[in-house]
């Protein structure tokens, strides 16, 4: 590691703005945790009572005037041609009314895919305070009177964003999945799948992690080439605005190269999105219509599209700070 | 390095002011600093020296021209020399919630200097006893010695300083110029920029003369006194409106400073008091001073800085 590097790394660590980042995120982290124990907690006995009276209410009405609905509909489906409905298995069954039993695996670990967003604003604002500080207070100039090539001084802080990126993902990654484990583990909910949930939730953690390096890193070169973290923000809101919320309106096709989708996929592993499509027609053979059409972006593709930005922005960063003057 | 330090050759540069209008504060600058001694850079506010420093030292790219710092062809060859330049350019800028001491052990860190060294220079630049405290609660003073004090850390061969002793009380002053001549009789070479004209002309060996963006004098400082300074005659007397009248229809060069007429490189004291005798004057006092720096750089500047008109030339043109 370069003596420049260590310099860097001793200044992100000594921040204030650094310990400000990573005390909101783990804020924001320790909700996750909470919301997961909303979800996980056993019922009360109220709720309990209520669902009861639910499943029995429905059951009334059902005998009342569902299951008759249902035959007439189911007749008259098959006098059309189309086939009639099983109307001894629609009505309504007590485990319809009772609580899912949560597992850590299936419904903790899932959660920690919401902590993508502040991990991607913390390790942003980490990145670009880090190299805007230095311009503002004009301490790049000196700095570059101590180290050449500009290049140099680039990589190193582009770096140490990234570790501090790094840690903000790991950070907000550790408190949401053990604020969600011990939720769990509480509510002795912990067991099911509990082994194969360490291997998730190391996985999660891992690309939260890196998403989080990924930001920091784009915060770094967005602030070389910017170099006010107002300007960095503005131009991060007219992104998310722009092109992130509109373009896919106005072209649906857009979807999977906006940011947002891609850091779903890369962090939940997958993720979706709908586009208009002609599809043929179910009932005409031959004929077309149009239709809605699921499409899946991998967590592989999300990766490798979230790279390609952090490269370019970061090389967008690299050639303004070589280029231009520092006064 | 044919003896010289730094060269400059036809330097120039532009700046974009507010309303998108190119102001050139460099122009066709060249500039030559002997290597070893203290080099004054001189010039009223607005001249250039600045980005000047700062083209030196790659911070600021020139138009056109070129520069050699240490032998090296800047910025192409920065990184061969850099670490040979310790520089302060402008106001101290350091990281103001760290100590002087972690300031210094950064910007060691950084440019591959062991830790002992900052010890060193803070002995050299005494600030031992105030190292762990905030740089921002240091005075003007305290961070000017820090800066020094980290161009210092590399032993460097050029030291720049801009504007050292800007904001130190007397006894910092002192100290700083103390310090420059002591680093320049080490056998390094100090590039400083300074109004202080009298701390300049105790320490500099030599200096070069900035006006509008050009050079307009450089040379030893003998030869710029020899060559630009003005003998001045300070004349005492009872009515001194009077008497500045009656000199200068002598035709020669009297202002009334401080109640006290000043003449610049006047005649012989006995004609300025028979003259004014002849009209019922009698002079109280005639002190006569040698050339100094102060009427050189007076001389040489008339015309320029900020009370004069600004600083534009043909170049400069709505964007």
């Amino acid at each position: 590691m370069s003596g420049v590097l260590r310099a860097e790394l001793v200044r992100l660590r000594v921040r204030r703005f650094t310990w400000l980042v990573l005390v909101v995120v783990t804020i924001v982290s320790a909700s996750v945790a909470v919301y997961a124990w909303s979800e996980a907690r056993h019922p009360t006995a109220a709720e309990i009572a209520a669902a009861h009276e639910a499943y029995q209410e429905d059951v009334a009405r059902w005998a009342a005037e569902g299951l008759a609905r249902c035959e007439k509909t189911s007749r008259d489906a098959v006098a059309q041609g189309v086939p009639g409905l099983d109307c001894d298995r629609m009505g309504p069954t007590a485990e319809s009314y009772v609580l899912d039993q949560p597992s850590f695996r299936d419904d903790g670990v899932p959660h920690l895919g919401q902590l993508a967003a502040p991990v991607v604003i913390g390790a942003l604002l980490l990145g670009a305070s880090l190299v805007t500080a230095e311009f503002g207070a004009g301490s790049m100039g000196l700095w570059l009177t101590f180290v050449a090539p500009r290049a140099r001084v680039f990589r190193a802080k582009a770096a140490a964003a990234g570790v501090g990126g790094a840690a903000v993902g790991l950070l907000a990654g550790a408190v949401g999945a053990g604020g969600t484990a011990i939720a769990f583990a509480v509510l002795h909910r912990l067991h099911p799948g509990a082994a194969s949930a360490v291997g998730a939730t190391a996985g999660a953690l891992g690309r939260l992690a890196l998403l989080g390096a990924l930001a920091g890193v784009v915060g770094a070169g967005l602030g070389f080439a910017l170099r006010h973290v107002a300007v960095v923000m503005g131009v991060a809101l007219w992104w998310v605005l722009s092109v992130e919320l509109v373009a896919p309106l106005a072209w649906a096709r857009a979807q999977p190269l906006t940011l947002g989708l891609n850091v779903r996929a890369w962090v939940d592993g997958r993720a979706t999105y709908t586009v208009q499509e002609w599809v043929p027609d179910p009932t005409l053979a031959g004929a077309l219509v149009r239709g809605d059409v699921d499409h899946v972006v991998g967590a592989l593709q999300g990766g490798l599209v979230l790279a390609l930005a952090a490269a370019v922005v970061t090389a967008v960063g690299l050639v303004v700070f070589c280029a231009r003057d520092v006064t | 390095m044919d003896g010289l330090a730094v060269t400059a050759r036809g330097l120039t540069k532009s700046y974009v002011r507010f309303p998108l209008r190119r102001v050139r504060v460099v122009r066709g600058l060249d500039l030559e600093v002997p290597a070893g001694g203290v080099h004054a850079l001189l010039g009223p506010n607005g001249s250039g020296k600045t980005t000047t420093l700062r083209m030196l030292l790659g911070l600021v790219r020139a138009e056109a021209g070129s520069v050699r710092v240490l032998g090296h062809a800047i910025p192409r060859e920065l990184p061969a020399v850099v670490g040979r330049i310790g520089a302060v350019v402008e106001q101290p800028r350091l990281f103001p919630a760290f100590s002087g001491r972690r300031n210094l052990e950064l910007l060691a860190l950084a440019a591959d200097v062991p830790a002992t060294r900052v010890d060193e220079v803070l002995d050299e630049v005494g600030l031992r006893d105030r190292d762990r405290d905030p740089v921002r609660r240091y005075s003007l003073g305290m961070r000017q010695r820090v800066a020094i004090a980290a161009t210092l850390l590399k032993r460097p061969d050029l030291v720049v300083l801009d504007e050292p002793t800007n904001g130190l009380d007397p006894q910092g002053v002192h100290d700083v110029r103390v310090l420059v001549r002591r680093l320049a009789d080490e056998g390094r070479t100090v590039l400083v920029s300074s109004h202080a004209l009298g701390d300049v002309e105790q320490v500099a060996d030599t200096a070069s003369v900035l006006a509008e963006g050009r050079l307009v004098a450089q040379g030893s400082l003998e030869e710029l006194l020899a060559t630009h300074g003005r003998t001045r005659l300070r004349v005492r007397i009872a009515e001194p409106e009077r008497a500045a009248g009656v000199l200068a229809q002598q035709g020669w060069s009297a202002v009334v400073e401080d109640g006290v007429v000043v003449m610049t490189d006047p005649p012989p004291g006995p004609d300025v008091s028979r003259v004014l005798a002849g009209v019922g004057l009698y002079v109280e006092e005639l002190t006569a001073s040698r050339p100094d720096l102060e009427s050189a750089y007076l001389a040489l500047t008339a015309g320029s800085g900020p009370t004069a008109a600004p600083v534009r030339d043909a170049a400069e043109v709505a964007l």
